[in-house]
């Protein structure tokens, strides 16, 4: 299995606190990865590193046999890596569609694809519909971004990160704030997810993790502490103290 | 061993005096600025309506300074106290919108610039006033080899020892503990239970203590005048972007620096002064843009970029 | 494309009026606006005519602020710098070189576009208040640099005497007011509706969605710091031809025209006709040099400080704030992180506690 994302020693620091403490991580193709952990283990910070919104101080990260470390994350999305943020961020002044237009427009060729109606609507527009579908939300295609409710803008941003057809999907707490239906219902969004696409998953909640995951990471105070299959993780007793730790 | 010094410097004396002027312009905009990023930082509060705290200062040096040391320093206690009073009353006018934008306080703090410059003009007239100043401090004094004005050389002075006594207050006392503490993030300061309009009220009196101070002290370098408030307070933006907000420090070498460019830069190329200003600060934000090493880069750049 | 507003831009308040009436009623105010904008000069003096004139010169600037603060979310009190640079550049062409009106116009156009992309790497990147302050500056040293640029610019005598300007190669010179009225009046028409074309293009979208969420259109891939240059750019050729314009309609330039108080009346004139609209935005620069015009000559000598007393005024009768006009720049205004947006629309005015944790992450 090909290693899709590796990182090397990864630092952050903010002042004295060690967020992300040497950490290393692989994703292979297709993989199904979870980083979970207490609160504080750095998973947020994790994704912010690997998707470039944040610089790392030291360490290395290399996707797709690429040397991302220096890279931005404009750049580093046009590259492949896709992103849901813990608070779901849309385009308020948008309409749906719109918003999965813009999120997919680099990837469809940006302004090429713009210059007669009829291609934008081939390339642009009817591509937006269809994730718009995938995702549930066809109904509410042209209200504005503003109106919908929080679970409506979580599936949104799910279908804007998919617009840009990515190779890894970084999703940071997608579950969070949803109602139990809604939480059943990207379940099955995700786990429709073609194998193309490898995802690295932050989320709290483990029946999620479980039912997902191929593979499970778990940091603490900045650091990994296991990665394994979820299984060994669930039994795992240096699991089991580090969220001990953490309730202390 | 200054004179050894000045034979040394040789062609370099001519800059002598313009390079002394900087020092006394720099440390002036030091004080002057230091109000403004006050504001800024901890209030976060765009005081459009500095430059005219500066000139109710320069303005009140004007009147009631006659030329004897008592007049003089009457006039640093009426001024200090006229521009804090400024302050606190501009406090009182932006309480009411003190939870909406920053577009609405500038605009505010606009409007109460333009009209107190307008009354400041109806009071004093339209013309620069000439500052009268105790005859000990009228004439000139030798310094490596040149004449150089004896009220700059002590106002450098002054202003060297205001400077410290800032830098004190900021990093020594328990208030300036809460200051630091407030630029770093205004709501926990909140949290800690100081309500949020004493602390306007303080800091845009603190504010209007230091342009006041500024502006009478420094009355005979930049004059009362209708053009006053507005170099005073593009040149003290030009200083808080420059320095960031991060440091007493930044500040001051930002307001050295842009002394120097309005006097030796002058001195070296006179029409270009304006375009130095705008080569130092692209020179500084393109720097800070791409990152400079270490702490310098996340204290500067996040807080040029988070305090929005 | 999007059931949003004429320019694009959606209320997250209330929007009591069907929107398809809405429309309709915009348009029907818009036309009856152009029809009394072309019969002016045969309603009112000479005098008048060259007021509106300028009036309408400002409300092309104020465009260009518009489409700054409101579209792309770098709200500017600097769009002063490119007028004066394009108003400079067409009186010295006009005076040495050309007086076709296309020409001048142009040049504006040109002044103004390389000032704005020689001052770009200062305003790009940074974002809120930092790009009022740092605009400001830009303003203020455009107006000192032009009062003691003397062998260019005149000082701060300005630069008066060019021949009259013909609009087109062949075309009968404009000599009275109401003949410079019109050719602003048609300049102002067409540049406006160039600039509404482009919004409603996807390049509009993508200015307003890097306004609304910088964060999220960098994860999805696009170049915000080049789409906001570019931005910067236009506004600046906009008030670089609104510059060539004001030296026809004034027949006279000088560094008194871009002061620090026209630089703040454009900025209010644009909040207070909906800061990203672009009707709204002349709407409202042609209300504030009314008002301002009146209380001049209620009080003469006394002009600043009626108008500082507007200034006040209107920050308070504006209950959720000057911009809660256009809900969007309000939000936009007090997100303060570079990475995020914390815009909640509808949560305007009141304490914006997402604020304090967006400050804090980035800072943290």
């Amino acid at each position: 299995m090909t290693a899709l994302l590796v990182a090397d020693a990864l630092c952050r620091r903010y002042g004295s606190l060690a967020a992300v403490d040497r950490i290393d991580l692989r994703v292979t193709d297709g993989e199904r990865h979870a980083l979970i952990g207490p609160n504080g283990a750095g998973k947020t910070t994790l994704l912010d590193l690997i998707g470039g919104a944040t610089r790392a101080d030291s360490g290395r990260i290399r996707f797709a046999g690429r040397d991302i470390t220096r890279l931005g994350p404009a750049r580093r999305a046009r590259l492949g890596i896709g992103r849901i943020h813990q608070r779901p961020a849309v385009w308020s002044s948008l309409s749906a569609l719109d918003n999965v237009v813009v999120a997919g427009w680099k990837q469809a060729g940006g302004f090429r694809s713009a210059w007669t109606p009829g291609r934008f609507r081939s390339r642009v527009k009817a591509p937006g519909a269809a994730l718009l579908d995938q995702v549930g939300l066809s109904g509410i295609a042209s209200t504005a971004a503003a109106h919908l409710s929080h679970g409506q803008r979580r599936q949104l941003e799910i279908a804007m990160a998919l617009a840009g057809r990515p190779r890894l999907l970084l999703l940071d707490e997608p579950a969070a704030g949803l109602s139990s239906v809604e939480v059943h219902r990207l379940a099955e969004l995700l786990s429709e997810l073609p194998r193309t696409v490898s995802v690295l998953l932050v989320e709290h909640r483990l029946d999620l993790v479980y039912a997902l995951a191929d593979t499970v990471t778990v940091l603490h105070d900045g650091r990994r502490v296991a990665t394994g299959e979820p299984a060994e993780i669930r039994t795992s007793p240096a699991v089991r103290q580090a969220y001990a730790e953490a309730v202390r | 061993m200054i004179i050894q010094a000045a034979r040394w410097a040789g062609p370099l004396d001519a800059y002598l005096i313009p390079a002394l002027d900087g020092i006394a312009y720099g440390l002036l905009l030091f004080v002057a600025a230091s109000g403004l990023v006050f504001c800024f930082g901890v209030a976060n509060i765009l005081n459009l309506a500095h430059g005219t705290l500066y000139a109710i200062g320069a303005y009140t040096a004007a009147a009631v300074a006659d030329g004897g040391w008592a007049t003089l320093l009457l006039a640093l206690g009426v001024g200090v106290v006229a521009a804090a009073g400024a302050g606190g009353l501009l406090a009182g006018l932006l309480a009411p919108v003190a939870r909406r934008d920053h577009l609405t306080q500038a605009l505010l703090t606009f409007g109460v610039a333009l009209a107190g410059g307008s009354l400041l003009v109806t009071a004093f007239g339209p013309d620069n006033l000439p500052i009268k100043i105790p005859a000990a401090l009228d004439g000139s004094v030798a310094v490596a080899g040149h004449r150089y004005a004896t009220y700059r050389l002590v106002f450098i002075g002054v202003a060297a020892v205001i400077a410290l006594l800032l830098y004190l207050a900021v990093t020594r006392t328990r208030a300036g503990m809460l200051v630091r503490a407030a630029v770093d993030d205004a709501d926990m300061v909140a949290c800690l239970g100081v309500s949020p309009a004493r602390i306007r009220l303080g800091v845009l009196a603190a504010a209007g203590a230091l342009a006041g101070a500024a502006g009478v002290l420094g009355a005979p370098i930049i004059g009362p005048g209708p053009g006053a408030a507005d170099t005073v307070l593009l040149l003290s933006l030009v200083v808080v972007v420059l320095g960031g907000l991060g440091s007493v420090l930044g500040t001051l070498l930002a307001a050295l620096a842009v002394g120097e460019i309005q006097t030796l830069g002058v001195a070296l190329a006179p029409t270009a002064a304006p375009f130095l200003l705008f080569a130092a600060m692209a020179a500084v934000l393109a720097v800070r843009a791409r990152g400079l090493p270490g702490r310098l880069r996340t204290g500067l750049r996040l807080r040029l970029r988070s305090t929005a | 494309m999007t059931p949003a507003g004429a320019d694009g831009v959606t209320s997250a308040g209330a929007d009591s009026v069907n929107p398809a009436d809405r429309r309709w009623l915009v348009r029907a105010g818009a036309g009856a606006v152009v029809v009394a904008g072309v019969a002016v000069p045969w309603l009112v003096d000479e005098y008048t005519t060259s007021i509106f004139a300028r009036t309408l010169v400002l409300g092309l600037v104020g465009v260009s602020v518009a489409l700054l603060t409101g579209v792309a979310g770098l709200p500017t009190l600097g769009q002063t710098g490119p007028f004066a640079a394009g108003a400079y550049g067409c009186a010295v062409l006009g005076m040495h070189t050309s007086s076709v009106g296309v020409v001048q116009l142009l040049t504006g156009a040109a002044v103004g576009a390389l000032f704005a992309a020689l001052t770009v790497p200062l305003v790009v990147y940074a974002r809120g208040v930092v790009v009022l302050m740092i605009t400001l500056a830009i303003g203020e040293l455009t107006v000192t640099a032009a009062s003691r640029w003397r062998s260019v610019t005149g000082g701060s005598d300005g630069l008066a005497g060019m021949p009259a300007v013909r609009p087109f190669w062949g075309m009968a010179v404009l000599d009275s007011d109401r003949a410079r009225y019109l050719y602003t009046l048609v300049v102002v028409g067409v540049v406006v509706c160039v600039v509404l074309v482009v919004l409603r293009t996807p390049a509009g979208m993508l200015l307003r969605a890097s306004r609304d969420d910088e964060g999220r259109m960098r994860a999805s891939g696009h170049p915000v710091t080049g789409y906001l240059a570019m931005a910067y750019v236009a506004a600046g050729a906009v008030a670089g031809t609104a510059g060539s314009l004001l030296v026809t309609a004034q027949q006279y330039v000088s560094p008194a025209d871009f002061g620090f108080d026209v630089s703040a009346l454009l900025l209010l004139g644009v909040v207070i006709g909906g800061a990203a609209s672009v009707g709204g935005a002349i709407a409202g620069t042609a209300l504030v040099v009314a008002v301002r015009d009146w209380l001049s000559g209620l009080l003469p000598g006394h002009a600043p400080l009626l108008l500082g007393g507007l200034f006040v005024v209107t920050a308070y009768l504006f209950p959720r704030g000057v911009a809660g006009l256009s809900a969007e720049v309000a939000s936009l205004l007090r997100s303060r992180s570079r990475s995020r947006s914390r815009s909640r629309p509808g949560s305007l005015g009141g304490p914006d506690v997402s604020q304090a944790a967006a400050r804090s992450e980035v800072n943290a």
